[in-house]
């Protein structure tokens, strides 16, 4: 074993609670290995309740009544939207996370979606990690990937949004004497490994060069039980938030002759009831093992996010409903792939339900899932997990 | 910044750090009394104060700059205007869910131990002190009157029936009982128990202000850290001036057009949230601050309008002046109730138009009486006020 590290984990943009998963992973990765970990999150008690073992601590933010831009097209406006478009914000946030730093004494930080974090900690003496997605590290260019490229009519309002926030940022980075940026995604590449947790094809704003692609990290979880209502029918896994079409949807595909497992984190007590008499549908409680479902699984149906790319690697065609912006740059990425069916934001059941159908009805989605798999048969979970351990763990900058 | 001198009982014999901490507003106007308190704890030696708030305030005294960290906070938190009593504070701070609840204590207890404090002073954190409590860390609550409830009564709001919470407080009774027996600590009674003891209470401004009878006889602090410093009136000549401490209200817009058309010179206080609607309203007649009070002294003006927040009033009563004051929330309609009954104010309620502004304004400036109450109320000297840098002091000292 190396001698004892400290390192900081980091995370400060981004819903749900996928980051602080992976980060979680990594995080006890650490812990077995000896070292010592600070869980540096938005959202503490999530923080804790995937890392308890660990120095749970507040990340600092910056108020804002409303965020400049809730749709934001890139990333200078999410850098905005948390403050970094301000020379006197920036300030506050930076005096924060080095305070952090000075009482804590990391030995290395590994940043997933924290901007504010990979500009307060440039400079100092510790080891940079970026783990990252697709969606919150650019492509090293000198314009910014737009985050909506559905929305093409504002370049120019974005370019000088960007061109403010790189006006803000170099003005903190020139005041703490370090060297200015030429362009605002350089900022990203100022680190010392950046591993990204998808694979090139699902990479939102990809393929990118200088980075790691890591694939999907093995959170374990529990094997579905699957009803065998109908023997022979295909099995539809279904991996959705609570949202108020829910209930009709799933009360639909139960009228389909299709076997049924359906993982709703959260699903309140009426709505199990009135799914109750669904024989064809078990609703998984807990934290599903993802892997084993989705390679017993014909067909996947979820919102994007990770899910979309481990469902794919297991050679299982995915029907993504998406339901955010980073969600709809997922489903067309895995659309673009064959094996998966992007579908419009907020979908009603009357299109979803053919979809459906259609997808396990063509060959072509399963055999695409398939040849996607086979490409990356050789990725290993606990191997690239090792690779990102050891890049927080290493010695020498 | 003033290093007290200590007698030799007092001296503290190794570097301690004392937390100060608030927790229960997030947006609303930095904590100034707390920040004081921080900042000359800081330049005691053998101490090291620490400042934990859910937002960094803009103006921190540099003493400050490397010993802020951020509260712990739930994401979905969000400023929703003052609260309307105690009972909205603890239900804010989440003391309604044993499962938040004992997510936030940890979070605290993860800080004790990176930090190591050998005392907490508390402001609207509720959720702090109940951390204190599981590891015996010594408490001083230091907040206005209303937000300390020493005694089960003033946990209850006063303008509604105090019935209505009942559910509420036993809800939340129950809550902070199950992370207390988790955490195999003897159960309380009641919530006022939070508080306890009450020689460790520090409440913000003076007994007459105080909106609850109490049982025991707290300590009041005054307007510290300003000491009274009544400064004589203008003379009628001179043109009217004007403290204005406004908050980001639907109104504000109508109040700021009013002062601008006035023919006075005004210092206008605003939260930073409301910095830019005030740019558009502001003449060159007008001064800015935001985040900064505590210059009514140099200002001097001749009143101040506000709506009743604890801290303005206070800055006003300091320097003699009376107020003008527009309440909306029930805690500033029932301050603002009993600064006019104390004849130091003229209230106007409800979204007040130009014409009764104006007509206000002339009120309280010619009203000799009511100044004359002002100015005698910041020249009177009570020996009975406590210092908070020397309670915290002793305190440590045990």
């Amino acid at each position: 074993m190396t001698s004892q590290r400290t390192i900081m984990l980091t995370w400060e943009m981004g819903g749900g609670h996928g980051h602080l998963v992976r980060l979680g992973r990594v995080g006890k990765a650490l812990l077995e290995a000896g070292h010592r970990v600070i869980f540096v999150s938005r959202d503490v008690a999530a923080a804790r309740a995937q890392l308890p073992e660990a120095l749970c601590l507040q990340a600092p933010f910056h108020l804002v009544p409303t965020p400049p831009y809730p749709k934001a097209a890139n990333l200078a406006e999410i850098m905005d939207n948390i403050g970094l478009g301000q020379t006197d914000s920036i300030a506050k946030l930076t005096a924060s996370w080095l305070t952090l730093v000075k009482q804590t004494r990391p030995d290395a930080v590994a940043m997933d979606f924290s901007p504010g974090a990979l500009l307060a900690l440039q400079g100092l003496p510790l080891r940079h990690v970026l783990i990252d997605n697709g969606y919150s590290h650019p492509t090293h260019t000198p314009t910014l990937p737009s985050l909506r490229p559905w929305d093409s009519g504002y370049a120019d309002f974005h370019d000088r949004i960007e061109t403010r926030v790189l006006a803000a940022v170099n003005a903190s980075l020139l005041q703490r004497g370090l060297q200015p940026l030429s362009y605002l995604s350089e900022l990203f590449g100022r680190v010392d490994a950046i591993h990204l947790m998808t694979i090139s094809e699902l990479d939102h704003t990809g393929p990118k060069s200088q980075v790691n692609y890591r694939g999907y990290l093995d959170h374990g979880g529990q094997a579905p039980v699957w009803p065998n209502r109908y023997p022979r029918a295909p099995r539809l896994l279904i991996m959705l938030k609570h949202f108020p079409g829910l209930v009709p949807l799933l009360t639909s595909l139960a009228k389909q002759r299709l076997n049924l497992v359906a993982a709703v984190p959260g699903l309140d007590a009426g709505s199990k009831a009135a799914l109750a008499e669904c024989n064809n549908l078990i609703l998984h409680e807990g934290w599903l093992d993802l892997r084993v479902a989705a390679s017993q699984a014909d067909l996947v149906l979820c919102a994007g996010g990770d899910a979309v790319g481990i469902v794919l690697l297991q050679g299982t065609p995915v029907c993504v409903l998406p339901f955010f912006d980073e969600q709809r740059l997922t489903a067309e990425k895995a659309a673009a792939t064959g094996a998966a069916l992007a579908m419009p934001m907020g979908a009603s059941v009357e299109t979803l339900i053919p979809a459906i159908k259609q997808m396990l009805a063509q060959p072509s989605y399963a055999q695409e899932a398939a040849n996607l798999a086979g490409r990356y048969q050789g990725l290993n979970p606990a191997t690239e997990l090792e690779a990102i351990v050891g890049s927080l763990v290493k010695r020498d900058r | 910044m003033v290093t007290l001198a200590l007698s030799k009982e007092q001296e503290i014999s190794c570097v301690q750090a004392v937390i100060l901490a608030r927790e229960a507003e997030l947006g609303g106007r930095p904590p100034t009394a707390l920040i004081a308190l921080a900042a000359r704890l800081e330049a005691q030696p053998a101490l090291s104060a620490w400042l934990i708030d859910r937002s960094r305030p803009s103006a921190l005294p540099s003493a400050l700059a490397d010993r802020f960290i951020h509260a712990p906070m739930p994401p979905s938190s969000n400023y929703s205007g003052p609260p309307n009593s105690l009972v909205e504070v603890l239900a804010r701070a989440g003391l309604d869910c044993p499962e938040r609840l004992d997510a936030g204590v940890h979070a605290w207890l993860d800080i004790f131990s990176l930090l190591n404090p050998a005392l907490l002073v508390c402001q609207q954190a509720p959720v702090v002190a109940l951390a204190a409590r599981l590891v015996g860390l010594p408490v001083i609550h230091f907040g206005p009157a209303w937000s300390i409830g020493l005694e089960p009564q003033a946990i209850r709001p006063w303008s509604d029936s105090p019935r209505q919470y009942d559910g509420a407080l036993a809800a939340m009774l129950a809550s902070v009982n199950t992370v207390l027996a988790r955490n195999r600590q003897t159960a309380m009674k009641q919530l006022d128990e939070l508080y306890a003891p009450a020689d460790r209470v520090l409440l913000q401004g003076w007994p007459e202000l105080d909106p609850y009878p109490r049982a025991t006889r707290p300590r009041y602090t005054g307007a510290w850290p300003d000491a009274p410093t009544a400064l004589a009136h203008r003379k009628s000549a001179q043109k009217t001036r004007i403290l204005a401490v406004l908050e980001n209200r639907a109104y504000l817009r109508k109040v700021l057009a009013w002062l601008v058309e006035e023919a006075c010179e005004c210092c206008l206080d605003l939260p930073v949230s409301a910095a830019e609607t005030a740019r558009h309203f502001t003449s060159a007649s007008m001064t800015l601050r935001t985040d900064t009070p505590g210059q009514a002294d140099e200002l001097n003006a001749d009143l101040v309008i506000c709506h009743g927040q604890h801290e303005a009033v206070l800055e006003a009563l300091s320097a003699g002046r009376p107020l003008l004051i527009l309440p909306q929330w029930p805690l500033e309609q029932r301050m603002a109730s009993q600064l006019e009954a104390l004849g130091l104010a003229m209230v106007l309620h409800g979204a007040p138009e130009p014409s009764a502004l104006r007509a206000a304004l002339a009120a309280v400036l010619a009203d000799q009486a009511m100044q004359q109450r002002a100015l005698r109320w910041a020249q009177q000297r009570s020996s009975d006020l406590a210092d908070p840098v020397v309670s915290v002091l002793k305190l440590c000292r045990q």
